[in-house]
């Protein structure tokens, strides 16, 4: 189902409303900012490609395809840009230099920082292909439908890709200690 | 193993969007299948652990910069351009730097396949080996892959379009042969893949209009177009062109990989 409320302030912004364009960044900077974070590892690169994506958004408001939710292909446009960024960027700065070690105490690793920490370091372990698709499934809501709109890949192959990205996140986890079954 | 269907209602039942129907029958099933309940159980316990993972705040003034950019491009004052500068003017409001690497790449190739396509400027060279040794290759054309290639007009025409690619350099080769105007309006998506140059070998004055995901075309006589496209992820979806004469449209979609 298409969100009415984004859908009425796309309209306003073809109408030349710029203001209405400033609440959909309100909207949707941060988790667009998150994914490019996740995506990148680089907090000043996410940065920028989140502008990016929206200042790209702004100009090609008109091409905007109504079938889907303007939030997909706000992560659509922003996906592509962290794609190609990456193709470019050689080198990848860690987000977080230090690994966690190992030997934490089951109180340390129950605090909420430390296991935020840890969450984010198990996903940045993994390939961009599969951090993406985690991204989009746990922190964007995506139905596979428009994961399968974002990422310009047919809906079957995100099925088993995001199998096998979960499948890998999932043994990560569990060696960290974060994915515990009594 | 478990069924596909139930693999779907495990998973709308962890985002919690299942009917009441769905999760008894769920229950039934995961009665009688250990694997599908061990699958639900992780499925669970990883959504639940993944959920409590915080998101990151933006920088402060991310919002603050995007506005400014925006709105600094909204002021900029409008010229009154022709077709072919309001195109060129939209093309360096497209441009940032990764893009205008991209742009002279694709200019260089636009012009060495358009020099290997219809002859190098100055005629046919003679080649005098009789004071050469070792051995010289000039093979561009072969690195480009043809991705398609189709004629359109009437069934004698030599009217063609072509489309060749290299990496995430799309080069699309337009021929026409007409005495009538004909008007080629190219339309494509231009979060895929955006243009970053035409060239028409002829320079037959045509007219161009350019916008976002648009290029329109009016021409007249014989010519070569060449135009070069940066795909942004290298899976771009293809692109429609309606060719139009004063009695009739004919659309042609061309993939371009």
């Amino acid at each position: 189902m298409v969100n009415r409320g984004d859908t009425i302030l796309v309209e306003r912004c073809l109408g030349g409303d710029i203001d209405a364009f400033e609440l959909l960044v309100g909207k949707y900077q941060k988790p667009i900012f998150n994914l490019a974070l996740r995506m990148l590892n680089d907090y000043d690169n996410a940065s920028d490609i989140a502008q990016e994506t929206f200042v790209k958004a702004y100009r090609n408001l008109a091409s905007f395809d109504r079938k889907y939710e303007f939030f997909s292909w706000l992560y659509r446009i922003a996906v592509n840009g962290c794609i190609n960024f990456s193709k470019k960027e050689k080198r990848r700065r860690e987000l977080n230099s230090a690994i966690v070690a190992e030997n934490k105490t089951p109180e340390e690793i129950h605090n909420n920082r430390e296991l935020n920490r840890l969450i984010w370091d198990v996903v940045s372990e993994l390939k961009q292909d599969y951090r993406v698709l985690i991204m989009l499934k746990y922190y964007g809501k995506q139905s596979y439908r428009q994961i399968a709109y974002i990422i310009n890949t047919p809906e079957k192959k995100v099925k088993s890709r995001l199998f096998e990205a979960r499948r890998i996140l999932h043994r990560k986890l569990e060696a960290r200690g974060v994915l515990t079954y009594d | 193993m478990i069924d596909e269907e139930f693999s779907e209602i495990i998973e709308r039942s962890v985002e919690g969007s299942a009917s009441s129907e769905e999760l008894a029958r769920l229950e039934k099933y995961l009665e009688l299948n250990s694997e599908a309940r061990e699958y639900y159980k992780r499925l669970l316990r990883m959504s639940e652990i993944m959920g409590r993972a915080e998101e990151a705040d933006p920088p402060p003034d991310l919002k603050a910069n995007i506005m400014a950019t925006i709105k600094r491009q909204r002021n900029r004052p409008k010229q009154h351009a022709g077709p072919v500068k309001a195109f060129l003017i939209n093309l360096r409001e497209s441009f940032n730097r990764r893009s205008a690497v991209a742009f002279s790449l694709g200019t260089v190739f636009g012009i060495f396949i358009l020099a290997v396509l219809v002859g190098f400027p100055g005629g046919e060279y003679a080649w005098d080996d009789s004071a050469v040794s070792g051995t010289m290759t000039l093979n561009m054309l072969d690195k480009y892959e043809t991705i398609d290639r189709k004629t359109f007009g009437p069934g004698e025409s030599r009217n063609l379009i072509e489309v060749k690619r290299r990496g995430d350099i799309i080069a699309v080769n337009i021929e026409i042969q007409t005495k009538d105007i004909i008007r080629l309006s190219l339309t494509y998506d231009a979060t895929d893949i955006f243009c970053t140059g035409i060239i028409n070998r002829n320079q037959s004055a045509p007219e161009f209009s350019a916008s976002a995901g648009r290029i329109e075309i009016a021409h007249q006589g014989n010519d070569i177009y060449t135009l070069i496209f940066n795909d942004n992820d290298e899976r771009s979806t293809d692109i429609s062109i309606v060719i139009s004469t004063d009695d009739k449209d004919e659309e042609i979609r061309i993939a371009t990989d």
